[in-house]
């Protein structure tokens, strides 16, 4: 067991504050490196210890247990995920689990993909519609009087001025 | 009963995880090969190896504008740690006219996504008044929010995106 002040100055020399139910996992040896698939929304990525790799700037008050909701969450901000550091016996590190929330966050992205094009387009079609309209309008106010470019005088050498 | 969100820039997630919300009030057209770009069509990297066409809208010759592309899915969707890669940014763009006409501060890469479908972002800013941008030292970890604080851009003033993965294929499941 490590001594309690290696521990402490450890955690203080971290710059980013730790969530407390985690430091548990601080003596867990890393069974793997860290994860490539580990998302960061942080430029040059600080050293990475444990402690990093369980933080994200979204955790702050996120139960561990919500993330196993059977049903994804309605309009989902795109879920950060937090691959923490892989202990066997809580299901969140396996593998499975994993690819299963890749996969989720894939359908999420493919579902969001879609309905943006499908708005997109709502849009294009309502505002067509309108500038046809419009351009409708304006012709037949316009269009009665309108010649056609042949038939219309001309001037000639015979005019008088 | 809540109304549902029909921006598809919002939907698309490019307010979010690029920019924040805004009001739209200039008019930006993107094209490629005479092809306008509308949010979330899909282009293949064959038809974008070439900058686009770039039009903007207003009424005053003396504002100047802004343009940024940057691809916020780089390398992946799956693990952006790229984000945002920066692909093009043209300073000093008079209203009416376009990117032409402005200065190029980081030429145009062209888009090649190796995994995944990449959404390719293209943001408009009004500048305070003519100014000297730096380019950045590189173009992956570009912040398009902490940019326009740098300069002093404000909100943006338009904002267009476009898919496009792989010309084969989205790069299949990830090694």
């Amino acid at each position: 067991m490590r001594p309690m002040d290696d521990v402490w100055n450890d955690i203080s020399s971290l710059p980013s504050p730790a969530t407390t139910t985690h430091f548990q996992n601080f003596f867990a040896p890393a069974l793997r490196p860290p994860s490539p698939a580990t998302i960061s929304f942080h430029p040059p990525p600080s050293p990475t210890t444990m402690l990093t790799l369980l933080t994200t700037t979204h955790s702050d008050h996120q139960d561990p247990n919500k993330r196993l909701k059977p049903n994804p969450p309605p309009p989902p901000p795109p879920p950060p995920s937090i691959f923490t550091a892989p202990t066997a016996s809580p299901p969140e590190y396996t593998e499975k689990f994993r690819r299963l929330m890749k996969n989720r966050e894939s359908a999420a992205r493919s579902r969001a993909r879609k309905q943006a094009r499908a708005d997109e387009l709502e849009h294009e079609v309502m505002r067509l519609a309108k500038e046809n309209a419009k351009l409708k309008r304006l012709q037949k106010e316009v269009g009665p009087s309108h010649v056609p470019k042949e038939s219309r005088l001309n001037r000639t050498k015979s005019a008088p001025f | 009963m809540t109304r549902r969100e029909r921006d598809p820039l919002v939907v698309g997630r490019v307010i979010g995880d690029v920019l924040d919300s805004f009001t739209k009030s200039i008019n930006l057209t993107i094209s490629y090969n005479d092809r306008e770009v509308s949010n979330g069509c899909t282009l293949k990297p064959s038809q974008v190896v070439n900058q686009p066409r770039v039009d903007i809208g207003g009424d005053d010759l003396r504002a100047f504008h802004t343009l940024v592309m940057v691809d916020p899915d780089a390398p992946s969707p799956s693990d952006p740690n790229l984000r945002e890669y920066l692909h093009w940014l043209v300073t000093d763009i008079p209203a009416t006219t376009g990117a032409r006409f402005g200065q190029e501060v980081v030429c145009y890469e062209s888009p090649r996504p190796s995994m995944g479908i990449h959404r390719m972002v293209f943001v408009l800013f009004r500048q305070l008044g003519r100014q000297t941008v730096y380019a950045p030292g590189w173009r992956q970890n570009f912040n398009t929010r902490d940019f326009a604080e740098l300069y002093n851009l404000g909100s943006p003033v338009a904002a267009v995106y476009y898919n496009c993965q792989r010309e084969s294929g989205s790069g299949g499941r990830r090694r």
